[in-house]
């Protein structure tokens, strides 16, 4: 299901967030103060994924962490 | 600690490319001094900062229309180009950060790049470099970068680089209270525009295994006892660091706690340092030899300390 944004009437915007780890923008669609419409982006792409193409499997070991300065652990289990 | 200006307080700002937070994490974290002693305005820090969205960018505005002087800019995390130069993979607000940066990074009166990400490039510029990644003053170990090689803020000084992954609060505090305590001149950096009191020594100097490095007894296996250059991928003869001297959370290091230094603050930090945890060798010897020893004389080193090995260092013998 694909969703036409034009058609959301996302007046509030709340970008950059502080007081998280990363990048994050809110649009927010309040109509007479009820939120109607959420969205949310993550304003930040590194593109691990693509680094890690044809890497040896010990050697992500040393990637992954960085994805998250706050919880790098997590991030090497999985 | 964030109080609004018209005091004689420095104003600092910190913006983030692209990063994961860990140098702030490892900022806020700092003991020697602690940041309330510096009298410094923290007019704004991504992490902590009490408003979001248009307030947070209207409270920038007055540093740039000139309003309130800027004594310190801060980066964290690469300036991410890409894609085809629009720098949109890494968003401000409403526009791309490195747009914000190039605007701040004219009024600075200093520069400091936190990070290797911030200072070369670092993980976010790790091949193929997705995002068209790149450091401040340098891309890599190349000069360059973001604003140029011959960029110089307006006290006259290059990008200053504090380099690590993350990097010690110590090292980012004390260049900074060196800078806004008006010392900004006596600090020392390297070719790679590091503070040469923080990147003066290896990172090898004062790891606690240095006694089997010197005898040449290297681990197998992680949890051996021994060295872990020579097999495991240790770089810390390789990096230059005060971590084994200066310790993190004031009592451990990485080769301390088993697991070989990565060399995250080598301006090639990641490529350099891949494998991470195996030592590449050609017939024996480690490809990369500690920094300022030649082949020759390594191995002329290395085969009279191995003879010269006492038995109490011999690791992995059966007990």
């Amino acid at each position: 299901m694909s969703t036409n944004f034009k058609e959301l009437n996302l007046n509030l915007d709340i970008g950059p967030v502080t007081r998280i780890e990363g990048h994050l923008e809110f649009k927010l669609g309040i109509d007479d103060g009820i939120v109607k419409d959420a969205r949310a982006s993550a304003a930040l792409f590194r593109g691990f994924e693509i680094m890690l193409k044809g890497r040896q499997p010990m050697d992500a070991l040393g990637f992954v962490p960085r994805i998250c300065g706050v919880c790098p652990t997590p991030h090497s289990i999985a | 600690m964030i109080k609004k200006g018209g005091s004689k307080m420095a104003n600092l700002i910190w913006l983030q490319g692209a990063t994961d937070n860990g140098c702030s994490i490892s900022f806020l974290n700092c003991q020697q001094p602690v940041i309330n002693n510096l009298g410094v305005n923290i007019a704004f820090h991504p992490t902590i900062n009490p408003t979001s969205g248009k307030e947070a960018i209207a409270s920038l505005k007055p540093y740039i229309d000139g309003q309130e002087p800027l004594d310190v800019l801060i980066l964290e995390g690469a300036i991410s180009q890409g894609p085809d130069g629009t720098g949109e993979y890494c968003f401000f607000g409403e526009r791309p950060l490195k747009d914000i940066l190039l605007e701040f990074s004219r009024i600075a009166n200093y520069t400091v790049a936190v990070g290797t990400c911030a200072s070369f490039g670092g993980m976010a510029a790790a091949d193929p470099n997705p995002t068209d990644a790149t450091g401040l003053q340098f891309h890599r170990a190349e000069k360059g970068g973001f604003l140029g090689k011959d960029y110089k803020s307006k006290a006259g000084f290059p990008v200053i680089n504090i380099p690590g992954c993350p990097a010690h609060s110590d090292w980012i505090i004390q260049t900074l209270a060196a800078v806004l305590l008006g010392k900004g001149a006596s600090i020392k950096l390297d070719e790679y525009h590091r503070p040469l009191m923080f990147y003066g020594v290896l990172s090898h100097h004062g790891c606690p295994k240095n006694e089997y490095f010197e005898y040449k007894q290297g681990a197998k296996n992680f949890t051996d006892e021994g060295c872990l250059f020579h097999e495991l991928g240790c770089k810390g003869p390789l990096t230059y660091s005060d971590c084994n001297s200066r310790l993190w959370n004031r009592q451990s290091t990485k080769s301390m706690a088993g697991s070989p230094c990565m060399g995250c603050t080598n301006p090639d930090f990641p490529e350099s340092s891949i494998p991470f945890f195996e030592t590449p060798k050609i017939a024996g010897i480690p490809k990369r030899l500690p920094i300022g020893v030649p082949k020759a004389r390594y191995i002329a080193m290395a085969g009279a300390a191995k003879l010269a090995c006492p038995p109490r260092l011999k690791p992995n013998q059966e007990v």
